[in-house]
C-alpha cells in the first residue's frame, strides 16, 4: 500500500527552507568532520600496527605441534590407543589453528619487538632448540628398550634344584641333614 | 512516545507505519538501522548524515537515515538525536527503528536521553515550544533503558517471551502467559487514558477488545483540577 506520506527531499535554493538555521547548518559540518576523524583514526592504527615477519609467526607456530606431540606421546604410556585416536592429520590441523592466532596477537607485540631486536632474536633462536628437544623427547619414547632394561617381560626362572628325598629343597647355606 | 514491542515477524514495524501514517504529521523522520523492506518506500532514504541533516531545513519532510554500519554507529546517533533536538520546533516525530542497537539497558547516550526526557516538551534557544513524538520499536525490552520503557504513552506489544513478558505484562496489567501465547499480528495495547489494555490484530479494524477509553488525553497534557476558592458570606 502507496505511504500516504509525502516524499519531499532536499527543496532547492530558498523554496520553502527556513531563511537561516545556522544550528542545522553546523551539524551537517559537524557530521562531515566525524567521517573525517574516523578515516584519520583508522590509518593511524593502521600505521601503528607494522606486520611481522611470516618467518617469526611460523617459527612460533610450530611450537603447539611439538608440544601436542610430546603430550601425545606421554598419554601414549598409559593410553596407547590415543596413537589412533589422534593421528598426525589432526595434530596438524590443530597446529594450523595457531598461526592465524599468533598473528592477531604477535601485531600488539610489535612495538616491543621493535624495541627489543636483539633479545627478540635470541627468543626466536630458541624456538629451534625447544622443536628439537621435544622431538628427541618423542624419539626417545618410542624407541624399544633394550632386554635388560624391559620391564614387560618376566625375568627367566632361575634353575631349581630336584627336591630332597625329604621332600625339601635344599637351601643355600644350611647344612643338610 | 509510543512502543512497539515483539519478537521477529509479529507486525510491530508495520502496526507502526500505519500508526506514523495516520497522525499525518508533516514532519518525519526515521533512524532506519534495519533496513526493514517494508519501509523501503518510507520516505526519502539517506546514507550521508550530513545531507540528511541539510533535508531536515524543509518546513515539511519525511526522511530516513539509513547509517553507515562500518562507522561508529553511536556516533552517528548522536548526530541524529541531536538534529532530532534541534528542530523540536517542527513538532516532527521521530521513528527509531530497533532501539537496542543504539542504546543498552543500563546506559543511554545524553543525547537520546534528553529527547526522551524533556522532548516531550521543551523550548529551544530561540524561545520556541517544541516538542518531540518518538516512537520506538523493540525486539527484547530488557535491552532498552527503563527510562525510555516508563516514558512510553502507548506500549503496543506482539507476542514477547520470557523476562520480557513479564516487563510489558506489568506495563499492560495483563499475565504474561497471555504475551507469551499472542499469534502472530495480534496485540495488546494500553494508550494514554486507557484503564484497561486494549487487545486486536493487525490489518482487522473493529476486532479491538476491551473497554474503551474513558478519555483521550495525553499524561502530560492532564493537570491536576483547578481548587476552587471558598466562597465568602457577604
Amino acid at each position: 500500500m502507496p505511504s500516504p506520506i509525502k516524499t519531499t527531499s532536499a527543496p532547492p535554493d530558498g523554496a520553502a527552507v527556513e531563511p537561516q538555521d545556522d544550528e542545522l547548518g553546523n551539524l551537517a559540518q559537524e557530521a562531515r568532520g566525524d567521517v573525517q576523524q574516523e578515516q584519520v583514526e583508522q590509518e593511524a592504527a593502521r600505521q601503528a600496527e607494522p606486520g611481522l615477519p611470516p618467518e617469526f609467526i611460523e617459527a612460533i607456530a610450530r611450537i603447539p605441534l611439538f608440544i601436542i606431540r610430546a603430550v601425545r606421546a606421554n598419554i601414549a604410556k598409559r593410553v596407547p590407543e590415543i596413537m589412533e585416536e589422534w593421528p598426525d592429520d589432526m595434530l596438524t590441523a590443530h597446529a594450523a589453528a595457531w598461526p592465524p592466532v599468533v598473528a592477531k596477537y604477535a601485531a600488539k607485540m610489535a612495538p616491543k619487538i621493535a624495541q627489543y631486536p636483539e633479545e627478540s632474536v635470541l627468543v626466536l633462536s630458541l624456538v629451534p632448540l625447544c622443536g628439537g628437544y621435544f622431538t628427541a623427547s618423542m624419539r626417545s619414547q618410542a624407541k624399544p628398550l633394550p632386554m635388560a632394561e624391559r620391564v614387560d617381560m618376566p625375568a627367566p626362572a632361575a634353575e631349581v634344584a630336584p627336591a630332597a628325598p625329604q621332600g625339601f629343597v635344599g637351601v643355600p647355606g644350611v647344612a643338610e641333614g | 512516545m509510543v512502543g512497539a514491542f515483539g519478537g521477529r515477524g509479529v507486525g510491530k514495524t508495520t502496526w507502526v507505519r500505519d500508526w506514523i501514517e495516520r497522525q499525518r504529521a508533516p514532519c518525519v523522520a526515521m533512524w532506519d538501522y534495519k533496513r526493514d523492506p517494508k519501509m523501503k518506500d518510507f520516505g526519502q532514504v539517506y546514507t550521508d548524515l550530513a545531507e540528511f541533516i541539510e533535508a531536515l531545513r524543509a518546513q515539511a519532510f519525511c526522511v530516513r537515515y539509513q547509517p553507515d554500519l562500518k562507522r561508529d554507529i553511536h556516533q552517528q546517533f548522536k548526530r541524529f538525536c541531536q538534529a532530532m533536538w534541534l528542530i523540536g520546533h517542527r513538532h516532527p516525530i521521530v521513528f527509531i527503528d530497533e532501539l537496542p542497537a543504539v542504546t543498552r539497558a543500563n546506559k543511554a547516550p545524553d543525547d537520546w536521553r534528553n529527547c526522551v526526557n524533556i522532548g516531550r516538551e521543551y523550548e529551544d534557544a530561540k524561545g520556541r515550544a517544541c516538542s518531540l513524538t518518538i516512537v520506538i520499536t523493540a525486539q527484547r525490552v530488557a535491552e532498552i533503558d527503563k527510562s525510555t520503557l516508563s516514558n512510553c504513552d502507548i506500549v503496543h506489544t506482539g507476542r514477547v517471551r520470557g523476562g520480557d513478558a513479564d516487563v510489558l505484562a506489568g506495563e499492560l496489567g495483563v499475565k504474561a502467559d497471555e504475551l507469551k501465547k499472542l499469534q502472530d499480528f495480534h496485540w495488546v495495547e494500553l494508550g494514554p487514558g486507557d484503564l484497561e489494555a486494549r487487545r486486536g490484530v493487525l490489518g482487522q479494524p473493529g476486532t479491538v477488545v476491551g473497554r474503551k477509553t474513558t478519555e483521550t488525553v495525553p499524561k502530560a497534557a492532564k493537570k491536576a483540577p483547578a481548587k476552587t476558592p471558598a466562597k465568602r458570606r457577604p
